[in-house]
């Protein structure tokens, strides 16, 4: 007898003739557990912390938030008919905010575009202002002349129509603003924007929701500095007609974030409660009137449960976003544990022999292929701890002993749950489980078989092929918007501003310690090379707002001498109607260059670290918009790349940071972790099988479920063009684990010497049941609205179904085709020392 | 005898440089006789021949005598269709006219003037420079407004453009078309 047949022979005797005291003990543990969990436990909704704290990018990150304190804003986009009303509630709200909410750092709805507008001929090129002079002053000569009392036309002539709308185009915005207007409003005049930042960063979700939730009951309370005005949230893009009625909604960093989160976790409870739905549902069908037996199971399920959460309040000490989903994930995985039990035991106690042996072969017989499963799926999940994504390592250290933790919960707590419940009365445990007649498991002489195994084998194989053909054209989708619903409201909104704005994402920030770098960054990007960077749409610092000094000089040149040609004119004889423009001319030709030194405070604050930021983070930053869509992966990689690390003529680099970074970062992680931990897996997967079974065509035969079926899964996927993306790629682990234990439980019952159609019998039933319970649990996520949610429940839906199809189609012809093999060679030995 | 020559010289000279009372007389009179509707008259106090070679130019010397003549016609009638409306208009509400001291310019005299208008109680002032040259008396031949020759202003814009699309009888027959255009609208 080995040292684990030993070991698993105490163990059994542990739990079978001290029931009450396993039980007492698991239960105490699970408790414990739970009391630790709910004492230890929090729930971390900060995203940054899943991120590697000493990853470059993140330390970036963190410095942006402590010198401007937040990496993104919340936007307030304020929509309207009447352009002048709507200026004036903007303003009269902002200065509500500010009084009234103290989580805000700032509000801000206009900038000073006035700065510019009074020096705008310092900021064209020179070739323009000349241009701008000759057209003028050709305007200017013939008004003159018009109004010249001695002025007529022999061939009559329009006036001179000057053409500068092309030029004031081009100047019409400087940086990101418009500045035909001082408030952030569109060109139509229709929206407002409030720039908002609270003063936290955008990961601190539920700080964030608590702040939309106040905002929400205020403006439905607010009425306007005239008190007749209404706020409504909306998100259907067009202003309503009446002008008493301001609508609004959110959008920015902090919106979005704090709405992907609350949309899958508002999708996880129905579809929670879906899949128990579906569960019990299976369960029923499967286990018939036992409803006893899925108690025992249950309840086994929460020992380990808890206890797994017990583990990750020692360990970890905190629940994220990815691993608040364990609990159902180690459910749906451990519940097929109990259920092979189950089935194990119904078998046995058709054989004439007492409970404990009953119980000990059921033990015994599912316990190996369920430890061999465990063993596996754990590894699958542990391989995860490598990841440099704290999100998946911290999920992979608790599903993996979760995982383990479960199996041997259900192997300790059920079988000793049934002896309590014999010793209340015999017979009892067999009355709860139920069992399958001896009759029926018996061979009869003919002995019942897969029927014609190898048309069943040769049919399977050329549709597992023809699908597998296929899994080469899988896609990939980068685009991590499409993950998300159509009508999240933050998205809409945020479409709508970039339509009414021309803006499109939030920008990334080089931070420099003084003036004279950013100045001489500024440089390095002025004029821009769109070839070398073609991901970037503008750099906007404070030095966008200061024209170069040669060109001010020289334009300030210009207006002098221009200048000194209008003061000859009489303005008494410039027509009443262009004696403004006349007048704001004149005024133009008075300008002189001009430093940083005198931009409105205002505006330096927004390129400048607050007072309040630790002294090496004080400085200024320079901001790189995108001229990509981020929310697709592959750009958001590109503009990352071009932008993260500058580095100017002289060999100085400076490096960008915000939410572009870090989400770059992440979809780095995700693609280059995700195939390298698959090989991992698949790598220790096939070791432990090795090590389980010892020859390599009983290892090949219990991977068929996994191998083909994944593969067919990928084919199918790629023919209903369904495509891997950055959230359902994690559900691959996942898939292993399920596709690997129904090999793993088939080989072991057909390597005990049964045949396959009683392997597949007992067996087979149970890993239908174990399988059905899990698409119902995964299944469930198709009833959600999130996309990326359903993208999960589609690929474990599709992979487990097709895994679960090989295991009752290539996997036991095969199977009957090698026991009818091994049934002859029997017969053969038996027959040899007979002749 | 050098001495005494010098003197008288000067003294003949004066009127029509140093004084400032034949020029401003007639610029006065041109203004009072297009105010009272005596147009015919005021043309007479236009120098046709100068304005017609500031007009043309080089075309001018190679005109005929009867393009020149029919020009000055068609020019003057224009002159006086179009603008003497408007100069009515403008000086409705004259005040006065002072002319400072003239400026020789070749054959030709600046005279720098201040034209006083009062409209509802407002005094405007426009600063209008005469050019004249004698020719039997002194003539109007251009007028500065705002730093702005009238003839300049026709030249490039109307005559220059009408020259080089047709010549001299593209020209002709366009000034005799406005013209018969604007005596008919009268």
């Amino acid at each position: 007898m080995t040292l684990l047949h030993r070991l698993v022979a105490r163990y059994l005797g542990l739990v079978l003739n001290r029931p009450l005291m396993t039980l007492a003990f698991l239960g105490g543990l699970a408790v414990a557990s739970g009391i630790t969990a709910k004492a230890l436990i929090t729930v971390n909704h900060n995203q940054l912390d899943l991120i590697d704290p000493d990853f470059q990018e993140v330390k970036d990150v963190r410095r942006l938030i402590d010198m401007v304190g937040g990496s993104g804003h919340l936007l307030i986009g304020l929509r309207g008919s009447d352009r002048k009303q709507l200026k004036e509630a903007t303003a009269a709200l902002a200065k509500k905010l500010l009084a009234d909410h103290p989580e805000f750092r700032s509000v801000v709805y206009q900038m000073p575009a006035w700065f510019i507008r009074d020096r705008a001929p310092l900021f064209m090129a020179t070739e323009d202002l000349k241009e701008v002079r000759r057209q003028v002053s050709a305007k200017l000569k013939d008004v003159i002349r018009r109004a010249s009392p001695f002025f007529f036309e022999i061939e009559e002539t329009k006036p001179y129509e000057m053409n500068l709308d092309p030029i004031i185009d081009k100047y019409r915005r400087v940086g990101r603003k418009s500045i035909t207007d001082d408030f952030y409003i569109s060109d139509d005049g229709k929206m407002v924007l409030l720039v908002t930042r609270p003063k936290w960063d955008t990961n601190e979700l539920e700080k964030t929701e608590g702040l939309i939730r106040k905002l929400r009951k205020d403006l439905a309370d607010f009425k306007g500095p005239e008190g007749n005005l209404q706020f409504v949230e909306d998100y259907d893009g067009q202003p309503a007609p009446e002008s008493t009625r301001i609508e609004y909604g959110f959008a920015g960093s902090y919106k979005i974030n704090a709405d992907n989160a609350a949309l899958i976790n508002s999708a996880l409870i129905p579809t929670s409660f879906v899949a128990l739905g579906g569960i019990a549902l299976v369960l029923l069908l499967f286990l018939g009137r036992k409803a006893g037996s899925i108690l025992v199971v249950l309840s086994g399920l929460v020992v380990g449960v808890a206890m797994t959460f017990g583990f990750a309040a020692v360990a970890i000490g905190e629940l994220n976003m990815i691993t608040g989903m364990l609990a159902a994930i180690l459910m749906g995985l451990g519940i097929d544990f109990g259920i092979h039990f189950l089935y194990r035991l119904r078998e046995e106690f058709g054989h004439e022999q007492s409970i404990e042996e009953a119980i000990q072969k059921a033990v015994i017989g599912s316990g190996q292929a369920s430890a061999i499963s465990a063993i596996a799926t754990g590894s699958a999940f542990f391989i995860l701890t490598l990841s440099s994504f704290k999100g998946f390592s911290e999920f992979g250290l608790i599903a993996g002993v979760g995982i383990l933790l479960v199996m041997l919960s259900i192997y300790a707590w059920c079988p000793a749950l049934l002896m309590a419940l014999e010793r209340t009365g015999g017979g009892r445990a067999r009355r709860v489980v139920g069992f399958i007649p001896l009759e029926e498991q018996k061979e009869t002489g003919s002995e019942r078989r897969i029927p014609r195994p190898k048309l069943l084998l040769t049919l399977a194989t050329i549709v597992a092929i023809v699908l597998s053909s296929q899994a080469h054209r899988i896609g990939f989708n980068y685009s991590s918007r499409s993950l998300l619903p159509d009508r999240q409201e933050s998205l809409m909104m945020r479409d709508e501003i970039d339509r009414r704005f021309s803006i499109n994402a939030e920008p990334l920030a080089i931070f420099t310690p003084n003036l004279q770098e950013a100045k001489r960054i500024f440089d390095y990007f002025t004029p821009l090379d769109r070839e070398k960077f073609d991901s970037f749409e503008q750099i906007i610092s404070l030095f966008t707002f200061v024209p170069p000094k040669e060109q001010q000089e020289a334009n300030s040149a210009i207006l002098a001498e221009w200048g000194l040609e209008l003061q000859e004119l009489d303005r008494d004889h410039i027509p009443e109607e262009h004696l403004e423009h006349f007048d704001t001319l004149l005024k133009f030709t008075q300008l002189k260059p001009f430093d940083h030194g005198i931009l409105p405070p205002v505006l330096i604050d927004q390129f400048k670290s607050l007072p309040e930021a630790k002294p090496e983070n004080q400085g200024w930053l320079t901001y790189i918009y995108p001229s990509v869509d981020v929310f697709d992966g592959q750009q958001l990689l590109r503009f990352n790349e071009q932008a993260k690390v500058i580095t100017l003529e002289d060999g100085t680099a400076y490096r960008s940071a915000g939410v572009g970074t870090l989400w770059a970062k992440l979809a780095r992680i995700v693609i280059e972790d995700g195939l390298v931990l698959f090989m991992l897996t698949a790598g220790i997967l096939l070791v432990i099988l090795m090590v389980d079974l010892k020859r390599i065509r009983r290892t090949v035969v219990a991977l068929l479920p996994l191998v083909i079926g994944l593969t067919s899964a990928l084919g199918l996927m790629a023919i209903a063009d369904w495509d891997l993306n950055f959230m359902n790629v994690v559900v691959f682990t996942i898939l292993l684990g399920y596709g690997i234990s129904h090999g793993v439980y088939l080989i072991h019952r057909f390597l005990e010497g049964a045949s396959p159609y009683t392997a597949m019998r007992s067996v087979g039933a149970a890993v239908a049941c174990s399988t059905l319970t899990s698409l119902a649990g995964w299944g469930a996520l198709l009833t959600t609205n999130h996309a990326g949610l359903r993208s999960v429940g589609l690929l474990a839906v599709v992979g487990m179904s097709m895994a679960l199809a090989v295991s009752f189609t290539i996997m036991p012809s095969l199977l009957q085709i090698l026991h009818d093999r091994r049934v002859a060679n029997r017969t053969d030995d038996e027959a040899e020392p007979a002749s | 005898m050098a001495r005494p020559a010098l003197i008288l010289s000067v003294l003949l000279l004066a009127p029509a440089v140093g004084a400032t009372g034949p020029q401003e007389k007639s610029v006065k009179k041109l203004v009072k006789l297009v105010r009272y509707e005596r147009d015919a008259k005021a043309l007479k106090l236009l120098s046709g021949e100068d304005q017609g070679k500031r007009l043309l130019q080089g075309h001018w010397a190679k005109a005929s005598p009867a393009e020149r003549k029919r020009f000055t016609r068609n020019f003057q009638g224009l002159f006086a269709a179009l603008a003497f409306p408007k100069v009515r208009k403008n000086f409705e509400h004259l005040k006065s006219i002072v002319c400072s001291k003239a400026k020789v310019e070749g054959r030709m005299v600046d005279l720098p003037c201040n034209v006083v208008l009062m409209h509802a109680l407002k005094k405007k002032e426009m600063k209008v420079v005469f050019r004249l040259t004698q020719k039997k008396g002194w003539k109007i031949v251009d007028v500065k407004v705002m730093g702005d020759w009238m003839l300049e202003g026709i030249r490039e814009q109307q005559i220059q453009p009408l020259m080089k699309r047709g010549g001299w009888n593209s020209l002709l027959e366009k000034m005799e078309t406005r013209l018969a255009k604007v005596t008919v609208s009268k």
